[in-house]
């Protein structure tokens, strides 16, 4: 028996520098991204955090957080994620909303008043978020009913095949890539499509 | 003659060359992952007290950042405002703002997007009983001509009891279309209801800050 406890006792005292190391590392990462931010709060742009250790999204200014996202889930794939802010290069979805051009006159002789705007509700909110230093930001909503469900299916599906083969190209190429797919509400995930515009930053905490 | 068509053949060629690139993407990308926490160790020189002691300084002064006087945060998908004080929110409104609509000018090359602007303004003017003038573009979207003389641009009333201007024209005001608080209707500015305007109005100075998005 005592010698089980030895031999247990010695087994964590090898994994001890391990984890100390490991700790050490996260610390490092994590300053740098603090860095990062703390030079985007200095900056009077609306900025974005994903922070995937909380499961928490936030849209930022000055550091002050102007709206908070719960992430529902997230998963990773690809290379390194640099502690470094990235600049938004391009949203990419299926159906991009499009913008009414106003006829004048128009309203001043049309008796039944219609409302044609750009609004919330006309995001989508199944789209990725394509950062400059290779990476994607994928965010689709919670499954809600059966639509939904098989629609998530086949997306999830769809990457299985793809993404596999993106990591491949991008590093046959010797570019970086890292995907991160998040879950959000669909309120949510409309809201950074809303709130996201070209040029923006963003920094993700991961674990 | 094969016991099998060519097609099936080829879809079965196809799908193994797929799941090889799959599997091998998946390989690379799965290795370069596990590595990557590899690349904070090499530049990792401070003890790990001192990097524990630098994480708490960061946190603290990316905290300190939040203002603790009164400011402004204007939601503009969720159509609404908040008057803060540090983490605490004074007052929600429910507000209007941009359409994102485009008004071209027919006559030249001019061309407007009715979006409410995005990031970190201050209050610039203040005014109790303000008159609009009308810009050039609100006389085009009626389909009438812009005048020549200023004082032919002025409209009484259609900005409420007070005005809080954010620069470039754009304000926070008050309406006449209540009922269409809550929706993208502006040509950019942010409509308020007349109890939240006078709220906002009276807690908000000049130099106070507005953060948009």
């Amino acid at each position: 028996m005592m010698r089980q406890w030895l031999a247990i006792l010695f087994l964590a005292a090898l994994t001890v520098p391990a984890w100390a190391d490991l700790s050490k590392e996260n610390y490092l990462r994590d300053n740098r991204i603090l860095e990062e931010e703390i030079r985007l709060a200095g900056k009077p742009q609306v900025y974005f955090v994903f922070d995937l250790r909380e499961k928490t999204a936030y849209i930022k200014a000055r550091g002050i957080s102007l709206r908070e996202l719960r992430i529902k889930d997230f998963s990773r794939r690809g290379g390194p994620m640099a502690a470094a802010a990235y600049s938004l290069k391009e949203k990419k979805t299926f159906f991009k909303p499009g913008r009414e051009t106003i006829k004048p006159r128009e309203s001043k002789d049309n008796d039944n008043y219609k409302i044609e705007a750009l609004e919330l509700s006309d995001m989508p909110s199944r789209f990725t978020l394509v950062f400059d230093g290779g990476l994607r930001i994928s965010i689709r909503p919670e499954t809600e009913g059966v639509i939904s469900g098989i629609s998530n299916l086949f997306h999830s599906a769809l990457r299985l095949l793809t993404r596999p083969l993106a990591m491949l190209w991008h590093a046959v190429r010797g570019k970086p890539y890292c995907a991160v797919d998040i879950v959000l509400n669909k309120n949510d995930a409309r809201t950074i499509f809303w709130s996201f515009s070209e040029g923006s930053a963003a920094v993700v905490y991961h674990p | 003659m094969s016991k099998y068509g060519f097609y099936p053949k080829l879809i079965v060629i196809l799908s193994v060359v797929l799941i090889v690139f799959g599997l091998a993407g998946f390989y690379i990308g799965t290795k370069k992952a596990a590595l990557s926490d590899n690349s904070y160790s090499k530049n990792g020189k401070a003890s790990l007290q001192a990097l524990k002691a630098r994480n708490s300084l960061l946190r603290q002064r990316l905290k300190s950042l939040t203002p603790q006087e009164n400011y402004i945060v204007v939601d503009t998908g969720m159509n609404r405002l908040y008057l803060k004080n540090g983490a605490r929110t004074i007052r929600e409104a429910v507000v209007s703002s941009g359409s994102g609509n485009i008004l071209k000018d027919p006559a030249g090359k001019r061309q407007w997007v009715f979006d409410t602007p995005r990031g970190e303004y201050r209050v610039q003017t203040k005014y109790v009983a303000p008159a609009w003038t009308k810009p050039d573009w609100a006389f085009i979207e009626e389909g009438e001509a812009v005048p020549k003389d200023p004082r032919k641009r002025i409209e009484e009333g259609v900005l409420g009891a007070y005005a809080l201007g954010f620069g470039d024209g754009y304000f926070i005001h008050g309406t006449l279309y209540t009922r269409l608080l809550g929706r993208n209707v502006t040509h950019g500015c942010i409509r308020v209801g007349d109890n939240d305007l006078k709220f906002i109005f009276n807690a908000a100075g000049i130099g106070t800050k507005i953060y948009i998005f």
